[in-house]
């Protein structure tokens, strides 16, 4: 039941269909060698994997930033980037693809912190206890975070 | 997570955070992001990446390729081995049986004959040899996670690499489904390889019963019941013989039994000309309207455009 939770992680991470597809797959991999750990509830296994899934998108950004980094000199758009990006949001949902594009447009913190209170819900110590921060840090993300989104909104 | 006091406490703050104003924001972002479900195909490619991957072996061969092309530091990564099962439960809408479960099963009868296992998405979830010259072509072709088209065209362009069919060859598609929609889509693209095969050959839809007798007797669905027909119409051959026969071989046996019980006809006819009660030759199955096939068999179509 936790597909659709995944692909929103990815999605809020890559506006590019083919990243979130590959991070999506990883996740999903990662969790195919999870072994033998059972979660105790299925909201424990959601929260793993939403922790995993912005894992996996933070590590192909940081590998993007790598390759784009010629040595020596500044960071430019690779041939990869600078192709036509195939959206990962349907076309019929512009106004959603714009809020998305907001979300997407803070950096990560604040980005994933807000995202999973203001969306999904959780608390601030949850938020916390997912991200391996403390949590007066998942506060003071989540504050930030909305007032960046409030100003680029209006 | 439960509930308590320190909860209760972030609750209070985390109200100090958000305000009467930030309902707004929330309900913005709710409806933005509730327009995001998971795509079908995404869904689709990644159930195969992952039945692919638990089979342990690398599954690059799997994978539709993204649009974009990756590097090496990019691609995903498949040495990851588990049953399929624990995490196809995560997959979308449905659970672990929804997608793992069988819901039709196609044979494929040449010599080798080889069984599939497929889902309701028409993706491979199981493949079975039924007799030892299967297993040579099992061992060289990975068809678990591709659609059944791939994996019966990859299978046939390994039964024709490892020299088991002539030109001549005899190829029988049976498909046994309780979901007559699935049955129908299926044999249709079962259809479409048949035309485009080169093989003389026959698809056709059978009953769930035919498949559970073929297993008993270690037969694909299309080959037990042209075995029965062989049978019906020669009854020193036994089920065993035909078992151990190529499909070319029995439906050479057959058009031979069908032949000489015509000429037999003829015969009688001629010598009962004006002297009573004609002898008659009692056949069954040759004389039953479609030629092939006996009870719940659903006859396909008969690929004679192939036929040499």
């Amino acid at each position: 039941m936790h597909g659709d939770t995944v692909w929103r992680v990815c999605v809020m991470h890559f506006k590019d269909a083919a990243d979130a597809e590959d991070a999506f797959q990883e996740t999903f991999l990662k969790y195919s060698t999870h072994g033998e750990k059972v979660f105790e509830t299925d909201e424990h296994r959601k929260a793993w994997l939403i922790r995993v899934a912005s894992n996996c998108c933070k590590d192909m950004l940081r590998s993007e930033k790598r390759r784009a980094m010629p040595i020596g000199g500044e960071a430019e758009l690779s041939e990869v980037d600078s192709d036509i990006e195939h959206s990962a949001i349907q076309p019929t949902e512009h106004r959603a693809e714009e809020i998305i594009d907001v979300v997407r447009s803070l950096s990560d913190p604040p980005r994933t912190p807000v995202y999973l209170s203001l969306y999904e819900g959780y608390s601030a110590p949850e938020i916390a206890k997912m991200l391996d921060a403390p949590v007066n840090t998942v506060y003071s993300w989540i504050s930030r975070g909305k007032k960046l989104l409030r100003e680029a909104l209006s | 997570m439960m509930m308590d006091e320190s909860r209760r406490d972030d609750e209070a703050k985390m109200q100090d955070c958000f305000g009467d104003a930030d309902h707004d924001l929330k309900a913005l972002l709710k409806d933005a992001f509730d327009s995001v479900r998971l795509p079908d195909d995404v869904y689709n490619r990644a159930l195969k990446t992952v039945v692919s991957a638990s089979d342990g072996k690398s599954t690059a061969s799997v994978l539709v390729p993204s649009r974009k092309i990756r590097t090496k530091s990019h691609s995903l990564r498949f040495a990851y081995g588990m049953a399929a099962c624990l995490i196809l439960a995560l997959m979308g809408f449905f659970g672990v049986n929804y997608v793992t479960t069988p819901t039709a099963y196609i044979d494929l009868d040449i010599n080798p004959s080889i069984e599939l296992a497929v889902n309701r998405f028409d993706y491979v979830v199981g493949v079975e040899a039924i007799n030892e010259d299967a297993q040579e072509i099992l061992e060289e072709a990975n068809v678990i996670g591709k659609s059944s088209t791939e994996a019966v065209e990859e299978l046939m362009d390994e039964i024709a690499a490892a020299a088991y069919a002539p030109d001549d060859s005899f190829l029988e598609l049976s498909i046994a489904s309780d979901d007559a929609n699935q049955a129908s889509v299926l044999e249709s693209d079962m259809d479409a390889i048949m035309r485009n095969c080169g093989y003389s050959g026959r698809c056709s839809v059978v009953d769930e019963n035919v498949r559970i007798e073929a297993q008993n007797n270690n037969m694909g669905m299309g080959k037990y019941l042209a075995a029965q027909e062989l049978i019906a119409l020669d009854s020193d051959v036994t089920i065993d013989e035909c078992s151990h026969m190529s499909m070319r071989q029995i439906r050479d046996r057959i058009s031979l039994c069908e032949e000489q019980s015509e000429e037999n006809f003829d015969h009688v006819n001629e010598t009962n000309q004006g002297e009573g009660e004609p002898q008659g030759y009692g056949g069954n199955g040759a004389g039953n309207g479609n030629g092939y096939g006996k009870g719940g068999n659903k006859h396909g179509h008969y690929g004679m455009r192939h036929s040499q």
